[in-house]
Order: structure tokens, then C-alpha cells, then sequence
């Protein structure tokens, strides 16, 4: 990281007034919060001799290093101090906010290895990894999402629609036969007027009517026959052709997202909500090949048809023209403005929809609890305000559209009238047939289709390039715990064990686990014990590479995992969790998830080694008994044994169990317990869990607290120190069942 | 198989120790290496994929007696006897042909002729009373629990087909 910034020209002449010229300038950093709590810069540099504050109205602070102990800093919430340690007291140095607590997570370190030039400390702590700083992008300033390069706000439209048109590449034949369809049929729409102008000028009026006008007739009715046989065929054939590129983007899309999808970290479901990533999976694909496909080919379809009616009307008589173009302008104005409006009330109902939707997917699964406070009333209140406000903003939509829609109509036919009148007068003076007035009439109403499309586009394009961004949001996310290039395949894992001094955090602020290092040898059993929110499942989660580390290594059998093959790593690591997740599908598909070619007397000796053969024989239908959506048509114990049987096919060499049997009655669990216990011979076993009675078997205990290891040592080694963690909460737990026994 | 104390194979019942009759009243007896058991529940462990295979028997306290792997390598009357008694326990019969099918509120209702006879039916929720496995077959249970097999549903009629979400 970079420890000096650049600093404003009247900033540096201060500062340059408080050194003196031999003064070796390590640090010069900015902060921005004053200390009377207004935002504004303040500076800090630290020089071979003192660490000097600069602060905004000009006052500045000398420490002479001399008298510094040490620096470190303190975040509070919603901004942080840097503070230094004199011989008496602590003063406070700066206040900064959260967006620049990556500047100064390093500076106690630097200090401390300036004080120690200076001969004063021994530089012993090692140094915390300086936190990332968050991106921001360089032509606007808004903070980048992590691991991307990509600005959502300065990403060119034009470079996002280039990539969609990406997904047209594979069938651009295709879809070129569709575009030339397209033209066809908007071609040959335009060929019935004349027609119609012919036979109008030619047949029926009686002035100009050529003396074979009966046989003519045929002749027309006939030619306009084929006219609309072919444009039936046209149009039939390009509804196929672009059906079929839409499908086929769509498909694509939907299977590359989704594909992308099962490969993300786990981080990325931590952050957002599954509803929101089914949408993008669903609807915003879909919205984009309804664009590729429709949107984009309407867009230069209209402007074609634009121009080339245009071109035709002025040929034939361009005053006429002029005049019939009268109300374009103002039906551009009109629409304009309509769609501006109407995209504000349309973003309202979304929202009321979406808060509509929200609202239905929190109390209907949670009907159980409105139920038992006996809330119904209040529940259907609640849905009925937001269904009203649904209606509301419906009905201003509905509104808008009356005014809109007829008023188009009327523009329109304000533009025929003026052809009617300037156009008949023309014919009545004979300077125009009655066929040309009538080819005006039906190519200027063709006119002003494409005249409201066009405007109408802004819109379109902006929900399109809204569905890509999304979309492209998930492409474009790096898969966090990544394999490396050539990742190392790790054979059959032994199952030794060990964190070198790991620490990690999610957000990089708060550090779940701190400075960890611990090693277990191959079929150890290890229990893990702490109160709420230790780290001990992170914990666990770093040894199946579910979260890389963020500093410190973890090793398996002496590799880093980083270097492992990930899934062939993971198939060798059995996990429990507390509340086991089953897919839709039998029971024995359940048990061989990690292993489809699992044979069936594997799946019953599994079944048999978690203690769910017999209950799974009294079920209907056996082993084929279907378990229902999250296996919602099993009760949680044999839920659980059916997930240890699951964690049990592929023979791991290392079990973690993160408390798998706290949900369940004390016969399942004892059950269960057996079960384990059975199970953990020979094999690696983490064991999470509460209840710590269920640890007494494990070779070593580590107690974890504020993502810290605490203690280590066996269940009886640990209850024999009176003042330790483990002792406190096994005594906690000892008075509880007695309470609860009285 | 590897050994991991599972004891999978200590379950394993032996085809020719195996032997079943049936008492005075009609009752099965079970006979395991020249021990009788009477009361003996059996069950099939992949009622759907492998009827015919992976056979358990329960002992009236509700013990394990084993796992019969191949139905098959017991002697001839001892197979037909083991045949009717799943065939008691597991009653399914089968639809031969579909005479009638419609679909009024979401429940489909279908006149139909069975391995058993003929039958009316009506199911509610298709999406979780019609389930296929494999080898185009699909297990229907009917409003009152009844359940039938449907074979080689894949040359029903698109119609019917659409009907009951195949």
C-alpha cells in the first residue's frame, strides 16, 4: 500500500514549515473527519523523528517519537481514531470514516518498526494482513463491487449490448434470415396501397376507368391474392425463425448463468437473496431474449419504414407530405413525456409487487407462527394495505394510459384529416387522383407506427440494459475460492490437519477467526466448544474450503488446501450439519448424492451405519420413499441420519459434524450418537456441539472464544482448571439440567 | 466392500439357509439355518427400483432378522411363498387401460381397468401423487391413498399424458 498520498500545494507549504530540512518522511496520510466531528481533511506524517497532525482549520500536533509507545487503532461505529500511547496516557491523534479504515489497519505496524530504527522497541508482534482497501472506480468515483474491475454505473451501454449480441453469434445465419424476413414482410406490407391506388384510378372511378376495367378487376383482386397468400407465408415464417433464436438464446443464457452459478463461493449466496437470484435466472434472462431477438430488429425495421414511407411521400408530392407530417412532433413531444412518467409509475408497482410477493413468501411458510399468536387478522390487514397500494398504482397507470392512448388515436387522425382536406381539395382541382389521396391516407397511418416505436425505445433499451447488468453481474463475479491453474489432486487424504496461524473475516472489518493455529493427527477426534459466535463453524467451513483464509494457511496432509483439487478434496470430507438440507427425490438418491454409481447394498450399509435402515424399511416405500421438497416429509432425526448416511458414502477420511444433534429428542440423539460413534473410527472427526456431554469421547477439545483458541486439551485436563472457559460453560450446562430436573 | 464396521454383510441372510413355509392358519414361517420365526415382518427396500431384490425381515419385536439380497437363489417353493406375502403387503396393481380421463378443479378423475379389476380413481395434485421412476413407470395414489402402477406411460396418449403431468 501506498504510505504517501499526494497532497495539495498549500498543505505541503504547511507542512514543509514544520520540518526541518534533514527529516525523513515515512507516512503522510489524509484523514477525513475532524476531531469536532465534522467531515473535513486532517494529515498525518510520520518522519524519522515524530508523528505530526495537521488538521483542517491549521492547528497541528508534534509527538517527538521519543515519547511514543506505540499507535494503534480503534474502530467505533461509524468511524474510527487513531490513537498513540504516550509514557501517561493515550491521546487521540485522528478520526477517519469506514471508508478509509483500510489506510491506517497498517500504520501500528509501520510505527512500531520506526520506533524500532530508533532503537527504542523490538518489532515482535507480527503484523495483521492490511485490510483490502474497497475499489473505487476512476471516472466517477462510486465504490466498485468487490473483486470487480467493473464500474456498473460507467459500464458504456454500447459494450453491454456488444456482449449480448454475443449469445446471437452461434446462430447468426439464423438470425440474419429473420432480419431479411422481417424486411420482406415490412416490404411488402407497404404493396396493398398501391394496389389498392391502381384500381381505385384504373378500374372503379368512372373518369379514368380504362375500357377493359372488368378484366382489370380480376386481375388486381387476383394480384392482391398472391400479395396476402406471400405476406401470410412471410410472417409465418418469421415468427418460426425469430421463436427459434429466442428459444435457443435463452437457453444458453439460462444454462451459462446457471452453470456459473453452481461454481460461485458460497460468499456470493451469503449476500444475496435466493428470490433475487432465481429473477435473474428466470425473468431477466428471458427479458434479454425478448430484446436480442424482437427488440433490436423492431428498432431498425421502424427506422427503415420511417424513412423509406418518408422518401415515398415526398416523391409523390412533397407540400402534401409536409403537411400530413404536421402532428409528428407533437407525437413524439407526447410520447416522450408519457413514457418519461409512466416508467416511474411502473418502477412503483414493481416494487409494490415485489414487497406484495415478499410479504406472501414470509407468512405463508410461516403460517404455523401467525397461527399459534392467533395474528391472522392482523396478517390480512397487513396483505390488504399492500394490495391496495398495488391497485393504486396500477390505477395511476391505468389512468395515464387513458389519457395516452386515445390521444395518440386522435393525433392520428388529426394528421388524416389534414390529408383529407388539403389532398381532397388537390383532387377536386385535379391536381391529385383519387388513388394517390388514398395511398397517402393508408401509408401516412403506416407512418406513424414506427414514429411511437422509436420513442418508445428509450424504454426498452433501458430495462434491457438493466436485465444484462444484473445478469452479467453474476458472469462477471469471480469465483471466490478458486482452483488454482493446476490444482494438486489429493489422493486418499490421510487427514492430517493443521491451521498455521489462520485469521478470517467476512466483511473484512470484524475477524471471526484471530491468529488460529492448531494440528490434529490423522483419525483424531476433535470436539469444538465456545459460546455463540466463536468462529467455531467458520472453522470447519475453512477446512472444506467452503471460505478461502484470509491470512494464515490451512494444510491437509502437509499441502495448503488452496493447491486441491476443490471437489476431489470435498469428496473426501463428510459433513453433518445441523439442519441437514435434502434434495427433492428418493430417499437412496438422497444417501448417494456425493456418489450417483453408489451401489444399493452401499446405501443400505450406510443407511445401516447411521441407524436409518430399520425406520427406512417401515416407510411404504422403502428406500424409493420420495422426501419431499428440503425432505419436508421426514421428521428432523430422520432427516439428520439420513444426511450422516449421506456424509458416510463416499468413506471420507475426515467427518465434521457442526452440531448434529442438537435438533433432535434425546432417543434420536442417543441414537444417533451411537451411530457416530461407530462412525468416527479411523477417520478425522471435527465435532461442533452444544451439549458438551456429547464431546467426552474426543481425543482433544479446543475452545474457541472470539475466534480465538482458548484452551486445548481433553475433556478431563480442561475440567480440572477452575478458572477455565470450558470449565465455566460445562458447569453452566450441569446447573441447567439440574434446574431442569426440578 | 471394505469392512468400516458397518456390519452391512454380519445382516446378510444366506439363500440357502433360508427357507419359508407356512403354519396351520396360513401364517408365514420363517426358517433361518434350522431356527423358526413366526410373525415375521418383511419388507422391500426399493419398493419402486428393485422390487424383486434387497428383501428385509423384521422380527415381531421389531429386531432385524437380515437382508435377503437375490430372492432368486431360494428354493422354488420358498420364493413362491415369499412372493405372496409381499404381494399381500404390497398391494399395487397395476393400470392396463385408461377408458376414461378428465381434469375438473385441479382433480383429475380417470375410469380405468387394472391388474385387479376395474377401478375409478380420483387424484388431487399430480405433482405429488403421480410420481414416475424408472423404466417409464409411475406410482399413482388416489385421493383415499390407493396406489397404483402405471406402465410405459411414455405411449399414453399426449392428451392423457398432459393430463397427468407426465
Amino acid at each position: 500500500m501506498n504510505l504517501v498520498e499526494p497532497i495539495p500545494p498549500e498543505t505541503a507549504d504547511r507542512l514543509r514549515g514544520q520540518f526541518h530540512p534533514r527529516e525523513l518522511l515515512l507516512v503522510l496520510l489524509s484523514a477525513d473527519i475532524t476531531p469536532q466531528g465534522r467531515y473535513g481533511q486532517s494529515w498525518l506524517a510520520l518522519t524519522d523523528e515524530r508523528l505530526l497532525v495537521l488538521h483542517h482549520d491549521g492547528q497541528a500536533v508534534s509527538i517527538p517519537l521519543q515519547q511514543v509507545q506505540r499507535v494503534h487503532s480503534r474502530n467505533y461505529v461509524g468511524n474510527g481514531v487513531l490513537l498513540v500511547e504516550l509514557a501517561d496516557e493515550t491521546v487521540e491523534l485522528l478520526r477517519f470514516s469506514p471508508s478509509i479504515y483500510y489506510k491506517f489497519s497498517s500504520l501500528p505496524q509501520v510505527v512500531s518498526a520506526a520506533l524500532a530504527d530508533l532503537g527504542k522497541v523490538a518489532a515482535d508482534e507480527p503484523p495483521p494482513p492490511a485490510l483490502p482497501a474497497v475499489e473505487h472506480c476512476a471516472t466517477c468515483g462510486r465504490a466498485l463491487r468487490p473483486g470487480s474491475k467493473v464500474c456498473p454505473n460507467c459500464i458504456r451501454k454500447t459494450e453491454t449490448f456488444w456482449r449480448l449480441f454475443n449469445y446471437v453469434r452461434p446462430y447468426r445465419w439464423k438470425a440474419l434470415g429473420g432480419f431479411l424476413l422481417t424486411l420482406a414482410l415490412t416490404g411488402i406490407s407497404l404493396v396493398p396501397a398501391q394496389f389498392n391506388a391502381w384500381l381505385l384510378d384504373n378500374v372503379l372511378v368512372p373518369d379514368s376507368r380504362a375500357p377493359n376495367a372488368r378484366d382489370l378487376l380480376l386481375v388486381a383482386v387476383l394480384g392482391l391474392l398472391g400479395v396476402y397468400v406471400a405476406r401470410a407465408l412471410i410472417a409465418g415464417a418469421r415468427v418460426y425463425a425469430l421463436g427459434w433464436l429466442g428459444q435457443r438464446v435463452i437457453y444458453d443464457l439460462q444454462t451459462e448463468v446457471y452453470n456459473y452459478l453452481q461454481f460461485l463461493a458460497l460468499s456470493f449466496y451469503n449476500k444475496h437473496s435466493t428470490g433475487r437470484i432465481m429473477t435473474r435466472v428466470t425473468s431477466d434472462t428471458e427479458r434479454l431474449q425478448e430484446f436480442i431477438t424482437e427488440g433490436f430488429q423492431e428498432m431498425v425495421i421502424s427506422i427503415l419504414t420511417l424513412v423509406g414511407i418518408g422518401l415515398v411521400l415526398l416523391l409523390y408530392d412533397w407540400q402534401l407530405a409536409l403537411m400530413a407530417m404536421i402532428p409528428t412532433p407533437l407525437m413524439v413531444i407526447g410520447t416522450l413525456f408519457y413514457t418519461q412518467r409512466i416508467h416511474w409509475v411502473f418502477h412503483g408497482i414493481w416494487r409494490r409487487i415485489a414487497s406484495l410477493n415478499a410479504h406472501l413468501a414470509d407468512t405463508i411458510p410461516g403460517a404455523k407462527v401467525v397461527k399459534a399468536f392467533a395474528q391472522e387478522r392482523r396478517e390480512i390487514d397487513r396483505f390488504d394495505r399492500r394490495n391496495a397500494e398495488v391497485r393504486r398504482s396500477r390505477m395511476e397507470a391505468t389512468k395515464m394510459r387513458s389519457f395516452f392512448l386515445p390521444g395518440m388515436t386522435f393525433i392520428t387522425s388529426i394528421g388524416s384529416l389534414i390529408i383529407w382536406w388539403s389532398g381532397g381539395n388537390k383532387v377536386l382541382g385535379g391536381d391529385l387522383s383519387v388513388g394517390e389521396l388514398q395511398l397517402f391516407i393508408s401509408y401516412m397511418t403506416m407512418f406513424y407506427q414506427p414514429v411511437r416505436d422509436l420513442c418508445l425505445l428509450s424504454e426498452r433499451l433501458q430495462s434491457a440494459a438493466t436485465s444484462a447488468e444484473r445478469v452479467f453481474e453474476i458472469l462477471d463475479t469471480p469465483a471466490e475460492v478458486a482452483d488454482f491453474d493446476q490444482p494438486k489432486d489429493p489422493g486418499v487424504v490421510q487427514g492430517a490437519v493443521e491451521f498455521q496461524q489462520v485469521s478470517f473475516t467476512y466483511d473484512g472489518s470484524a475477524r471471526i477467526l484471530d491468529n488460529v493455529s492448531f494440528a490434529v493427527t490423522p483419525g483424531e477426534m476433535i470436539g469444538i466448544v465456545g459460546p455463540s459466535g466463536a468462529g467455531k463453524s467458520t472453522l470447519v467451513n475453512l477446512i472444506s474450503r467452503f471460505y478461502d483464509a484470509t491470512d494464515g494457511v490451512v494444510l491437509l496432509d502437509g499441502s495448503p488446501v488452496q493447491d486441491l483439487a476443490q471437489q476431489k478434496l470435498r469428496a473426501q470430507i463428510g459433513v453433518v450439519l445441523q439442519e441437514p438440507l435434502l434434495f427433492q427425490g428418493s430417499i437412496a438418491d438422497n444417501i448417494a448424492y456425493g456418489k450417483p454409481e453408489a451401489r444399493r447394498e452401499e446405501i443400505i450399509a450406510v443407511a445401516r451405519a447411521a441407524n436409518a435402515h430399520k425406520f427406512i424399511m417401515h416407510f411404504p416405500d422403502g428406500y424409493d420413499t420420495e422426501v419431499g421438497e428440503r425432505g419436508a416429509r421426514l421428521s428432523g432425526g430422520e432427516r439428520q441420519r439420513i444426511s450422516i448416511a449421506r456424509a458416510l458414502i463416499s468413506d471420507p477420511r475426515i467427518l465434521i459434524l457442526d452440531e448434529a444433534t442438537s435438533s433432535v429428542d434425546t432417543q434420536t440423539e442417543y441414537e444417533i450418537q451411537e451411530a457416530l460413534g461407530r462412525l468416527i473410527a479411523g477417520r478425522t472427526t471435527f465435532a461442533i456441539a452444544h451439549r458438551l456431554s456429547t464431546l467426552k469421547n474426543a481425543n482433544r477439545l479446543l475452545v474457541l472464544d472470539q475466534g480465538r483458541i482458548v484452551e486445548v486439551g481433553t475433556h478431563e485436563e480442561l475440567l480440572s482448571r477452575p478458572e477455565g472457559l470450558y470449565r465455566k460453560l460445562v458447569d453452566m450446562q450441569t446447573e441447567m439440567a439440574r434446574m431442569r430436573a426440578v | 466392500m471394505e469392512d468400516r464396521g458397518h456390519n452391512y454383510a454380519d445382516h446378510l441372510l444366506d439363500p440357502g439357509q433360508l427357507r419359508f413355509a407356512r403354519s396351520v392358519r396360513g401364517n408365514l414361517v420363517v426358517q433361518v439355518g434350522g431356527q423358526e420365526h413366526q410373525g415375521v415382518e418383511v419388507r422391500r427396500a426399493f419398493p419402486l427400483e428393485a422390487a424383486d431384490r434387497y428383501i428385509g425381515f423384521f422380527l415381531a419385536d421389531g429386531a432385524e432378522l437380515g437382508l435377503l439380497e437375490n430372492p432368486a437363489l431360494l428354493d422354488a417353493q420358498s420364493q413362491q411363498l415369499l412372493r405372496e406375502e409381499l404381494d399381500k403387503i404390497y398391494f399395487r396393481p397395476v393400470i392396463t387401460q385408461i377408458h376414461e380421463i378428465g381434469e375438473e378443479f385441479g382433480v383429475v378423475f380417470m375410469e380405468v381397468e387394472t391388474s385387479r379389476g376395474p377401478r375409478r380413481l380420483e387424484i388431487r395434485g399430480i405433482r405429488t401423487s403421480i410420481r414416475p421412476f424408472s423404466w417409464y413407470r409411475a406410482l399413482v395414489e388416489d385421493v383415499d391413498g390407493n396406489r397404483y402402477e402405471l406402465r410405459d406411460w411414455h405411449l399414453l396418449p399426449r392428451v392423457t399424458r398432459e393430463i397427468l403431468g407426465l
